[in-house]
């Protein structure tokens, strides 16, 4: 207790009273799993810093949270750990709207990010759940990601720049504020979905998009997976162009089931361009598509779109996020449903996302794992019971011995994100 | 190494690729001793050339025990000298690794090995309908292996991005011979992103011997224009309006008035010779709308004083259009016996303070530069003459550069935006990052290379590094940071 009162006497000198927080008001900063033994809410990269070195010099783990939308997911964080919160660290760096460039600290919220670039017809092109809590650096630590992804690519395609505290509390810098770059590693992609387990992000530069000037989302009734799996192929091999395609199978207490008015085989193509391009192709597809297909005005598009969008951020007892080439989500749709899982896919990228209220869909874990790997995927586990008897990681791969490497080259005493990524594999 | 235990070596190489998979006599390694820099040389003590990742693995294996160093080679169309064998490494050139493995049009991804030459992937596909993006101007000759290390662009990154964003996975052979798949078909591979740093590591973590490659739907329609203007800053100021309006066009080209005269000169497609620089810009997509978006960028070129805006009213016009820019570097030659094509990178909105700049060193130190650049993308490629049998001329050349480059970082820009810092631009590459920066980016390199066995002397320099490239930082005295 004695060491206790050291690390914080240290942060409090770091960082000032007022932004520690001990006791119980370190609950909100948790989840069911684990229980920060302190928070801290350091107001830039110096004090970040700071916190840092304090953590490193008496080995106590480092948990990097920003609105702490993905800390309940698998698998929790071990061992004591100071949450460093990054809630002060909200300012926008830099934007020129003709560079189509923007420089931000990773507190900033989602939603507070594109509602800005909004007044300027732009926005950063990615549309991951809990956009109105999620934080721009939880996002890029976590490469969690939406439907858009489907021609945007996901963060570790938009981030061209980064700079990250390492645990020797040296700030590093990569990439740069320009969109094309050959100078040097591209650390900043290392660090997109290192889950914090690398280093605290502190910076971010990422490249922009102009707003759509429309957007309109098709829904498509499909009769079983087979026929979705034609829709499906049949759109990527047609003449348009969809800005995302999501093959869902919800269940019939969804919300959003009851916004598709049905708990059975759904793709929704979405296209974004200019107006005449947008009407030619939602034409396009009602008169070439074998199924039926009912076009949404801009509204409800963008209704739906968000509802999508926020779909695998909801709770679960069980969850997964599966990834497999895109000719096997229909297939892997199937087979997951038929063990009682409501599904969601970016069917066009593969990524497939499955949650069940019943714990016993647990022991279709082993399949499901088998089933991805057949798409020349894996699974990963998001949610499960405590006693779950599940390799809550994929098996191991030619890559896991590097990755190991990799954390101990940044993070040789370990005390980013003890327990998360790869030090849980 | 002594004689005798080079002819071991050589005789185990023979033994695991074959008697014509290995070049050691002096005449033949002649044509290995320079890429695309060919400012400098260096022989290397062997080339070798494994078919597969099995070979390939074996091959570095045994160098390894060796402790012979070895130098990546695709196609040799480095233009930072990135294939340079210092040290007397030994090559180890993928181009009889040239084969498609699979197309998965489905998935739209297609297996290849590292030395397949760019275009060809585009051949096979685009019958179907599909094509591979990073299109270098080398993209008849270049590799994917290079473009790999390189994280290459080219004109139509602008929209679709860089080599990376088009790579899904890679098998690397380390120096010590592991093999290491890094993603695969399918997208968020768990655990670190190794695809995304071992794209542009410039083959300092080892061979990469193949790769599975992103493939797009081939545009249905695309509106091509050229438009000239009297002033560069009308030009530029153009381009980042036209950006920030929310117009992306798949390019957007920049040429200056030096070189639209040499093109003109050698290929008469009739370019104004008096304009002060054109633009070629292209938009692509959906014939649906194309037409109300091209004319939207006509009038912007009019808000921004153009001279004249030309559309191409046929699929013979669009060639042609491109083919002056695609012909400028070769009617170089109507000009000056050598020429060095720097690269570079300023936001945007700094193009008209950089293009300044690049006129004044030229000024300031008597050297002809000639501008030819990816505008859309803030990449500039001044391209800077010189006659090698003069010296001087030689060493103003690239002290010019020099200074260009030095500008660029200053500005927040890059040393390079395609061509990387192989040897040429060691130099640069401590003054954008700091030790810190460096010694993140050295320990990340020994994870996959704890000996520095794998091109040695690129990107971090070494004592075998050419003393030419100082000439190019002889006039700065201080680093920029």
């Amino acid at each position: 207790m004695i060491e206790d009162d050291a690390v914080i006497q240290r942060l409090e000198d770091a960082i000032g009273r007022d932004h520690l927080r001990t006791g119980e008001a370190t609950r909100p900063y948790g989840t069911n799993g684990f229980a920060p033994f302190v928070v801290a809410i350091p107001e830039d990269r110096t004090q970040a810093a700071e916190v840092i070195r304090a953590a490193a010099d008496s080995r106590v783990g480092v948990l990097p949270r920003g609105g702490g939308t993905k800390l309940g997911w698998e698998p929790a964080p071990s061992g004591m750990v100071i949450v460093l919160s990054t809630e002060r660290m909200n300012r926008i760096v830099h934007h020129e709207p003709r560079d189509l460039t923007l420089t931000t600290e990773p507190g900033v919220v989602l939603d507070r990010l594109n509602g800005l670039l909004r007044s300027h017809n732009q926005r950063l092109s990615v549309d991951p759940p809990h956009a109105a809590r999620a934080t721009i650096g939880g996002v890029c630590a976590t490469n969690d990601s939406g439907p858009l992804r489907c021609r945007y690519g996901t963060l570790r395609d938009l981030v061209v720049g980064m700079e990250v505290v390492e645990a020797s509390g040296a700030l590093v810098r990569s990439g740069g504020r320009v969109v094309k770059n050959a100078a040097g590693y591209g650390l900043h992609r290392l660090h997109v979905g290192a889950f914090g387990s690398l280093g605290l992000i502190t910076e971010m530069t990422f490249r922009l998009h102009p707003l759509p000037e429309a957007f309109r989302l098709a829904v498509v009734r499909c009769r079983d997976g087979e026929h979705a799996e034609r829709c499906l192929a049949g759109i990527l091999s047609g003449r348009t162009q969809p800005a995302m395609i999501e093959l869902v199978r919800p269940l019939g207490d969804d919300r959003l089931a009851e916004t598709l008015r049905a708990d059975d085989w759904i793709l929704v193509p979405g296209y974004e361009d200019c107006r005449e391009a947008v009407d030619w192709q939602c034409e396009h597809l009602v008169k070439t598509l074998d199924a039926p297909v009912h076009v949404l005005d801009e509204r409800a598009s963008e209704t739906l779109h968000d509802e999508i969008s926020e779909w695998p951020g909801k709770p679960a007892a069980v969850a997964f996020k599966a990834t497999m080439k895109s000719s096997h989500v229909a297939a892997f749709l199937a087979w997951a449903g038929e063990r009682g899982f409501a599904l969601l896919s970016h069917a066009a990228n593969g990524i497939v996302y499955g949650r069940s209220s019943d714990l016993r869909s647990v022991e279709a874990a082993e399949d499901l794992a088998a089933a991805a790997e057949d798409g020349g995927g894996q699974i990963l586990w998001r949610s499960l019971p405590a006693d779950a008897k599940v390799d809550r990681w994929a098996p191991s791969r030619s890559d896991l011995p590097v990755m190991r490497r990799i954390k101990h080259a940044f993070d040789p005493i370990g005390i980013f994100s003890p327990g998360r990524w790869v030090d849980g594999m | 190494m002594d004689a005798a235990t080079a002819t071991d070596l050589h005789n185990e190489l023979r033994s695991i690729v074959g008697e014509e998979g290995v070049i050691t006599h002096p005449d033949e390694l002649l044509a290995y001793e320079c890429d695309g820099l060919t400012l400098v040389k260096a022989t290397p003590s062997a080339v070798v050339f494994p078919r597969d990742t099995t070979e390939a693995a074996v091959v570095l294996r045994t160098l390894n025990r060796f402790g012979v160093p070895f130098v990546p080679r695709g196609a040799g169309t480095s233009l930072s000298a990135g294939t340079l064998p210092l040290g007397n490494a030994v090559q180890v050139c993928t181009s009889r690794m040239n084969r498609i493995l699979e197309i998965d049009l489905r998935n739209r991804q297609m297996r290849v090995q590292a030395g397949v030459v760019n275009q060809h992937v585009t051949n096979a596909v685009a019958a179907k309908g599909y094509f591979f993006a990073p299109d270098p101007s080398s993209q008849p000759a270049c590799a994917i292996g290079g473009n790999i290390a390189y994280n290459s662009g080219g004109p139509h990154t602008l929209k679709y991005g860089v080599t990376i964003n088009h790579v899904l996975g890679v098998t690397l052979v380390t120096p010590e011979g592991e093999v290491i798949e890094a993603g695969g078909p399918a997208e968020d591979p768990i655990g670190y992103d190794l695809t995304g740093v071992i794209v542009g590591s410039e083959g300092t973590f080892g061979l990469v011997t193949e790769a599975i490659l992103r493939l797009l739907p081939t545009p249905e329609a695309y509106r091509t224009l050229l438009a000239v203007f009297e002033s560069p800053n009308d030009a530029v100021n153009c381009v980042s309006d036209m950006i920030g309006e929310g117009i992306i066009p798949v390019a957007l080209e920049f040429m200056d008035q030096m070189i639209t005269r040499i093109v003109e000169d050698a290929h008469h497609f009739g370019l104004p010779r008096d304009a002060g620089a054109v633009l070629i810009i292209e938009i692509e997509g959906l014939e649906a709308g194309l037409d109300r978006q091209a004319d939207r960028v006509v009038e912007m070129c009019r808000t921004h004083r153009a001279l004249k805006v030309d559309r191409a009213a046929t699929e013979e016009e669009r060639t042609a259009l491109w083919m002056c820019r695609k012909r400028a570097f070769g009617a170089l030659g109507r000009l000056t016996p050598n020429y060095i094509t720097q690269d570079g990178v300023v936001s945007r909105t700094r193009l008209p303070e950089m293009l300044a700049y690049v006129a004044e060193v030229g000024h300031a130190l008597g050297v002809r530069i000639a501008n030819v650049f990816h505008a859309g993308d803030g990449n500039i490629h001044p391209v800077l003459l010189y006659d090698e049998r003069d010296p001087e001329q030689t060493r103003r050349a690239l002290q010019a550069g020099g200074r260009i480059l030095t500008r660029c970082i200053e500005l927040g820009g890059s040393p390079t935006g395609e061509h990387g810092i192989g040897v040429e631009k060691v130099h640069y590459l401590a003054r954008m990052f700091g030790s810190d920066d460096l010694a993140a980016m050295q320990r990340l390199r020994a994870v996959f290379d704890p000996q520095g066995r794998a091109n040695p002397g690129k990107m971090f320099g070494g004592p075998e590094m050419p003393a030419i490239f100082s000439a190019m930082i002889g006039l700065q005295e201080s680093p920029v940071r």
